[in-house]
């Protein structure tokens, strides 16, 4: 019998699917209900390969991203493409490598030039479903006595991929053109090894070539380990089991998270409605069409069916923008997956739960489907918008736990991420451009039952960690002058957010260095989330710096010197030294408008997470820690959380009477200005028709939303009650 | 030990666990004795006297008897957790940092990859999970002091020394602090701030009239990376003396049965030190160490110099490896949610032992081993102590494998009906299996889990058919040849005291320090031979730097230079890699171009092997960022005996008796054999069950035992 294309496979999977609700039409897991220990053994043992192959990888990558951050991933596929399990490490790329390898089916390669052991094959395109070109996503063919029985899978994130300005975070390109170094669904090897002409144009095309060829090898170690190590597992267990057990395991992951569902939450229908500001008007721009500011609208639409199926829409999104933050809907989808690991699959992490969902996407044409639409669109930093979609994943699912009782696992909005990367000439004289690690690091979201945790988190990978200070320095051109915990920097709640940190640094021994202060999540303008359960908002981003300062004669008379970003009545850069050029509080993002020189400064906060609870109910002894430990201040004891205190033996102590009158007085307050829902409807109606006070980026936000989502239009204009043919702009 | 007196004399070993105190009593001829107790955190001397009196019941020795038994012991020595229960208990100094200004954070607030140390992935993208440990320091005990270096050693910014001083008094005054630490930004590079401010801080404790101890990370731990620094230096000012204090109780209580000499204790990196070596932080992680420097001993005598260690316990499977006789140095272990920069032998643990929890996921229907386990107390369900979750041991019993009367020598009554109540409750029943067919199924599943973590974590780079597999701790007999599968090891094996192993390993080792030392030495393919040989002259210093203080170290502990010997090693990697590899330096000198040659090619082929030929980068750029000099001074040892080989049929009195044991799906008849009644010579062919009072070895039928002259049993496949 002739054995069936990998694309026959796939169609006949689909149609499974449809038939049977059970993916590969498993509705039985015949492996795990015979063998349970089997079964479990040998996902022990899978999972355990692709951490291998992630330790080997790491270790033999050599950009302190994939080694000292841990930004890379590999994951082990079936012969279709589907995700059995992957490694530790970034695991927003699960989905897309999955989606990688049947493009690749699916195009054509199984034909032409056919699949072989020892193929190495790359994408880093968005148009293919790469997600920026700095992502460098990778997968071999596993071929076990002459049959294909698998795909090995890395990505790993390049510290400069040849983009118009130097670096991994290209929120400035114009256009695709400008992203860089395209790898666009390539055989870059045969036989374990790169063909010659993929170094060549690595050396050609990117700013780090030897850092860009370390993560290519290590990209590859990882894979070949893998590969050597399966074999040994079907040597050992069989092909049939491999077989029949990793096609389970996907299945078993959506019921698991199906389960999860039905246990843990309520079915109905339940929204969440975000937006994020790009400020670029009268910014160092590429081209005269970005002189403008950009705003995204992000609605979600979650609805739990009775049978505990998953109907996500993100209808309403707005237009395309003319920077780097479009990104394609295979890219956006694996980041929604990642997400869906952090609150419903974290035990057998792989393609399965995604598929237990029904995803309208975005519109064509949309910042997050733009290439119908627009094929120039530019996706050097595409994930930014579309983390805010993984950070309202946790609200909504926060909210749906709570309401079963689960207040164990209910998390708020994750912290918005604002990065660094410099370019320049480092200490040793050698050229390097980067992204430092420090927003790979924030406080976590409030929970259900605790504060979130300061510097504990990042939404893009759960392995969440700045490193040290000394390794930064060894690549660039800083001496740090501060690394606290950002007081106040997570949102205000019962519980609060995990807080963030600032980073403080002194450009040093370097002809020159530029800062991009990038935009991979950052919100500058606006607030990143709204607060949950009547928490307040997090701080948005912004950082400062200052060039052509005086802090050389500072330390020459032994004077104070900037160690933190001061508080909102007291910015520290223009407190504390004097400058040509001072920067308190600048809109993110931004690039330098010349580069910096030795002993200016640099003052860069990494955001806190969201709050969960009334802030004036807020336990007054942790508001009291809270101060003792320099983490919040008396202001906002006093003004947000309503809390009176004292000292003694300097310490704070909570000053119970005067407390409990401060609380009672700010909830008259409240009730003073409150407004019944109905008078306050109508006067924002008002508003709203006549397009009062509204930002031209917000008009043409909502301009674009209601013409790429004609429903979501109409559901706009009948709760405001608006005419049929209203629409922003006009 | 090398003598024979009149009055006999004695090694005390011992290995203070988490659940257990092992005290192992080792005589001139190498016979060892070990006794066991609960380890008692508290005051840990009680867990260790009472594990010492009976070790002394076995040798037949009552406590009276045994008054003056101190007098007849050349050595005793402590390994384990009285470092850590002090940092668990945060029973240790109020300790006030002095860091570079910006930093006073830096304990309080870590990093983010302390909050998730050991945990599974499952865990690690659970982010309610997150928790930050308690500081050891609060932000209230931190004072900021302006200055900078840079990463050359170049003074950036001067030291601001009227903050110094107003720091140290309000950490004096204010906070009325016990313990100081200095941790300055790339004080390993130039020390010469820190230094300046211990100065300061000694000054003004003399105008305060309060001496505290004052730790400076600079001395402490050299290295790069500041948190870990800071962290190393933290727990050095924090736990030292406190941890100390445990110590000299344990000596007491030796003195006063009138041991003569000073408890020695254990460093993390394999060596033993006396217990008021000033650098005790570097006994904070020896808790595992004696197992494997026992294996290291065990292998020069046998002549084996690759050996992959596994110990089985009551809560982890821990591992390391010997590779040519070398034991990896891990340099940032994890220690109690902190990294450290605190040089430790390189072990990686799972939470995987005997007393590990089974149970079943009610969503998924999915076996769940651990990582928690029952531990000693409340133990398995079949000790009846409240505890109802099964554990691995209770699948042991179930399955005959684990005897109802020999639990612990048959000190502990069991109840088998227990154990079948609850797993077939809370586990066979929910997986719709036998009893008998879901003990065995949980068994193999730790059994994969342990074989795992040896293959895929550990040997990464390792060819299994060089190494032979030792098992022991309680737990190892017992799972050995379970997960060591039908791997290819070179051979496998275990020894009769395999509870007492890692106690007996720490009355193995050498008196050794250890110091490490950042460098920056960078060669480059465009350089000339001398300029590369200049470049590498930081290496040289930092060796004759490390080599002077170590014997000047030694000596001051009354050995003479001609007993120490020395061993170089760098830490070197490609130049623009993050991770560098440990080498040690086949020469001892970096003079001439054939010295350079030599120090590169081990590199490489260190390299190559671990890391597959197409990873190797072929850019000729080499960076060592670290050196290492160990100095060590041989000391008396046990003696592993060499015994008279007896016949291969075991003698009759070691035969039990036969018992129904349930493998492969079935029961099957197993003979039980008497492991202390066993002698040298003897082979015994599976399936068989050889029980002694400190653990079981399992041997599946398709195995054969055979015990050689020193008394190791080697187990072979029947068909190899």
């Amino acid at each position: 019998m002739a054995t069936r294309s990998l694309k026959d496979q796939i169609a006949s999977n689909e149609e499974a699917f449809k038939k049977t609700g059970a993916l590969f039409g498993l509705e039985t897991l015949k492996r795990k209900e015979t063998d349970p220990g089997t079964y479990e053994a040998v996902w022990h043992i899978l999972s355990n390969l692709c951490n291998a192959a992630w330790a080997t990888g790491c270790k033999v990558s050599s950009s302190p991203i994939a080694a000292e951050g841990g930004d890379a991933l590999w994951g082990l596929h079936t012969p279709t493409g589907e995700a059995i399990c992957i490694s530790r490490g970034i695991s927003a790329h699960a989905g897309l490598l999955a989606d990688m390898i049947k493009n690749f089916i699916d195009i054509g390669y199984e034909e032409y030039p056919g699949f072989k052991q020892g193929d190495i094959f790359e994408n880093n395109d968005p148009h293919y479903g790469g997600i920026h070109s700095p992502d460098f996503d990778m997968c071999m063919p596993l071929f076990y006595e002459g049959e294909l029985v698998a795909w090995a899978s890395c990505v790993s994130h390049v510290a400069d991929a040849g983009s118009v300005t130097p670096g991994s975070i290209g929120f400035i390109n114009p256009d695709c053109y400008s992203d860089g170094l395209a790898i666009s669904m390539e055989r870059v090897g045969e036989g374990d090894r790169f063909y010659p002409w993929y170094e060549l144009r690595i050396r050609s095309r990117t700013r780090t070539p030897d850092f860009v060829m370390g993560d290519a090898r290590g990209r590859l170690a990882g894979c070949i380990t893998l590969r050597e190590r399966l074999f040994e597992v079907i040597e050992k267990y069989g092909l049939d089991l491999f077989k029949e057990a990793s096609l389970e395991y996907v299945e078993d992951s959506r019921r698991y998270a199906v389960g999860r569902v039905k246990t843990q939450t309520v079915p109905g229908r339940i929204r969440k409605s975000q937006f994020k500001d790009l400020a670029m008007k009268g910014k160092r721009v590429l081209l005269a069409k970005q002189d403008v500011d950009c705003m995204f609208n992000l609605p979600m639409e979650l609805t739990i069916n009775a049978d505990a199926s998953v109907d996500l829409s993100l209808a309403g999104a707005s237009g395309t923008v003319p920077f780097g933050e479009n990104i394609s809907p295979t890219a956006l989808k694996s980041g929604l997956m990642m997400g869906y690991s952090h609150i419903i699959g974290f035990d057998m992490f792989n393609s399965g739960p995604i598929s237990a969902w029904n995803i309208e996407m975005p519109p064509a044409g949309s910042w997050a489907n733009p290439y119908p639409v627009d094929y120039q669109a530019a996706s050097g930093v595409a994930w930014a918008p579309a983390v805010t979609w993984v950070s309202s994943l946790y609200e909504v699912f926060g909210r749906l736990f709570q309401t079963r009782g689960f207040i164990e696992e209910m998390a708020a909005g994750s912290g918005t991420i604002m990065t660094a990367e410099f370019s320049g000439i480092n200490q040793t004289g050698m050229y390097l451009t980067g992204l430092t690690l420090e927003q790979a690091s924030q406080g976590s979201p409030a929970r259900g039952f605790a504060d979130g945790e300061n510097s504990a988190w990042c939404i893009y990978t759960p392995e969440a960690d700045f490193g040290n200070a000394e390794i930064s320095e060894l690549y660039y051109p800083i001496l740090f002058l501060g690394r606290n915990v950002a007081p106040d920097s997570g949102g205000y709640g019962r519980f609060r957010g995990g807080l963030g940190h600032t980073a403080v640094w002194m450009v040093y021994n370097t002809p020159g260095l530029e800062y991009q202060c990038g935009d991979a999540g950052m919100r500058s303008k606006i607030v990143g989330n709204h607060g949950m359960y009547g928490a307040y908002p997090a701080v948005p981003d912004r950082p400062g710096y200052g060039r052509d300062t005086n802090v050389k004669e500072l330390i020459d008379a032994q004077k104070p010197l900037i160690h933190e970003r001061g508080g909102p009545e007291n910015p520290a850069v223009a407190s504390a030294i004097e400058a040509r050029d001072v920067q308190d509080n600048m809109i993110a993002p931004f690039v330098t408008p010349e580069p910096l020189q030795d002993y200016d400064i640099i003052v860069h906060p990494i955001a806190g997470a969201e709050a969960m609870g009334d802030p004036i109910s807020r336990d007054p002894v942790t508001v009291v820690s809270d101060l003792n430990e320099s983490w919040t201040s008396e202001r906002v004891a006093s003004d947000i959380h309503g809390v009176a205190t004292t000292q003694s033996n300097g310490a704070y102590v909570v000053d119970e009477g005067k407390t409990a009158r401060k609380r009672e007085q700010i909830r008259k307050q409240r009730i003073a200005r409150a407004l019944p829902f109905k008078d306050w409807w109508e006067k924002e109606r008002e508003k709203v028709q006549a397009q009062e006070g509204m930002d031209p980026a917000v008009i043409r936000m909502w301009a674009s939303s209601m013409e790429l989502s004609p429903k979501y239009a109409e559901e706009l204009r009948r709760f405001w009650n608006l005419p049929e043919d209203f629409t922003f702009g006009s | 030990m090398t003598e024979k007196r009149a009055t006999p004399r004695y090694l005390v070993g011992c290995d203070a666990g988490g659940t257990m105190t092992d005290v192992i009593i080792v005589d001139e001829d190498g016979r060892s004795i070990i006794g066991k107790a609960p380890t008692s955190p508290h005051d840990e001397s009680i867990g260790y006297m009472e594990s010492f009196w009976e070790a002394l019941e076995y040798m037949g020795i009552s406590q009276e008897e045994g008054k003056d038994f101190g007098k007849q012991v050349e050595t005793a020595i402590y390994t384990g957790t009285s470092m850590l229960n002090t940092v668990i208990n945060m029973s240790g100094y109020k300790t006030g940092i002095l860091v570079t200004r910006g930093f006073e954070d830096i304990i309080a607030q870590g990093r983010g990859s302390q909050t998730f140390i050991g945990a599974q992935w499952s865990e690690i993208t659970h982010m309610q999970y997150r928790k930050h440990r308690t500081p050891l320091v609060p932000r209230k005990q931190a004072r900021g002091v302006t200055e900078r270096i840079d990463m050359f050693g170049k003074v950036v910014i001067p030291i601001y020394e009227h903050e110094v001083e107003q720091g140290i008094r309000e950490l004096l005054l204010d906070e009325q602090v016990e313990a100081i630490a200095i941790i300055f930004l790339q004080s390993f590079n130039n020390p010469q701030h820190e230094q300046r401010a211990a100065e300061i801080a000694r000054r003004v404790m003399k105008d305060v009239g309060r001496e505290v101890v004052l730790e400076l990370s600079s001395e402490v731990a050299p290295t790069m990376r500041e948190i870990s620094r800071a962290n190393a230096t933290v727990v050095q000012a924090y736990a030292s003396d406190p941890a100390r204090k445990q110590l000299f109780r344990i000596e007491e209580e030796l003195a006063k049965i009138g041991y003569p000499h000073s408890l020695k204790t254990v460093l993390g990196y394999g060596g033993i030190t006396n217990i008021r070596y000033p650098r005790l932080f570097e006994a904070a992680m020896s808790g595992p160490v004696g197992g494997l420097m026992g294996a290291k001993y065990l292998s020069s005598v046998i002549g084996e110099e690759n050996i992959v260690c596994s110990d089985v316990g009551g809560t982890s499977f821990d591992a390391g490896t010997i590779t040519a006789g070398v034991l990896p140095i891990d340099r940032e272990p994890g220690f109690q949610d902190m990294y450290v920069n605190v040089p430790m032998l390189g072990i990686t643990s799972i939470g995987a032992g005997t007393g590990t929890y089974i149970r079943v996921d009610p969503q998924t229907n999915r076996i769940k081993l651990g990582p928690d386990s029952a531990g000693g107390t409340p133990g398995p369900a079949f000790m009846e102590a409240g505890n109802e979750t099964p554990t691995i041991n209770d699948a042991n019993l179930l399955l005959g494998i684990l005897s109802e009367t020999n639990y612990l020598g048959g000190k502990v009554k069991i109840n088998k009906d227990a154990s079948y109540r609850f797993f077939k409750e809370k586990v066979a029943d929910p997986l719709g299996l036998d009893v008998y067919e879901a003990a065995e199924t949980c068994l193999e599943l730790l059994n994969v889990m342990m074989r795992e973590h040896l293959v895929q974590s550990l040997m990464v780079g390792h060819d299994l058919r060089e190494y032979v597999l030792l098992g022991y701790g309680g737990g190892g007999p017992l799972h050995l040849l379970g997960y060591a599968g039908d791997y290819p090891w070179k051979a496998v094996c275990t020894v009769p005291h395999a509870g007492g192993f890692s106690a007996w390993g720490g009355a193995c080792m050498d008196y050794s320090h250890r110091r490490h030392k950042s460098v920056g030495a960078v060669i480059t393919p465009d350089l000339d031979d001398a300029t590369k040989l200049a470049y590498l002259a930081p290496v040289m210093g930092a060796w004759q730097a490390l080599e002077a203080e170590l014997n000047k170290e030694l000596q001051e502990e009354g050995f003479e230079e001609d007993q120490i010997s020395i061993k170089r090693v760098v830490y070197m990697k490609y130049y623009g890699q993050l991770d560098d590899v440990e080498v040690e330096s086949p020469v001892a000198t970096l003079d001439s171009t054939a010295d350079m040659d030599a120090l590169i090619a081990a590199f490489e082929a260190l390299y190559t092997k671990m890391f597959t030929l197409a990873a190797r980068p072929d850019i000729g750029a080499y960076h060592i960022t670290e050196v290492c000099v160990v100095a060590k001074v041989d000391t008396v040892k046990p003696v592993l005996r060499t015994f008279e080989l007896a016949d291969a049929t075991p003698p009759e009195k070691a035969f039990k008796c036969k018992r129904q044991v349930f493998m492969r799906g079935k029961w099957q008849e197993a003979d039980i054999w008497e492991m202390e009644s066993l002698v040298p010579g003897n082979e015994i062919a599976g399936l068989a069950v050889i029980e002694a009072s400190n653990t079981t070895l399992l041997v599946p039928p398709e195995w054969h035992v055979r015990i050689d002259e020193h008394d190791i049993y080697w187990l072979t496949r029947k068909d190899s």
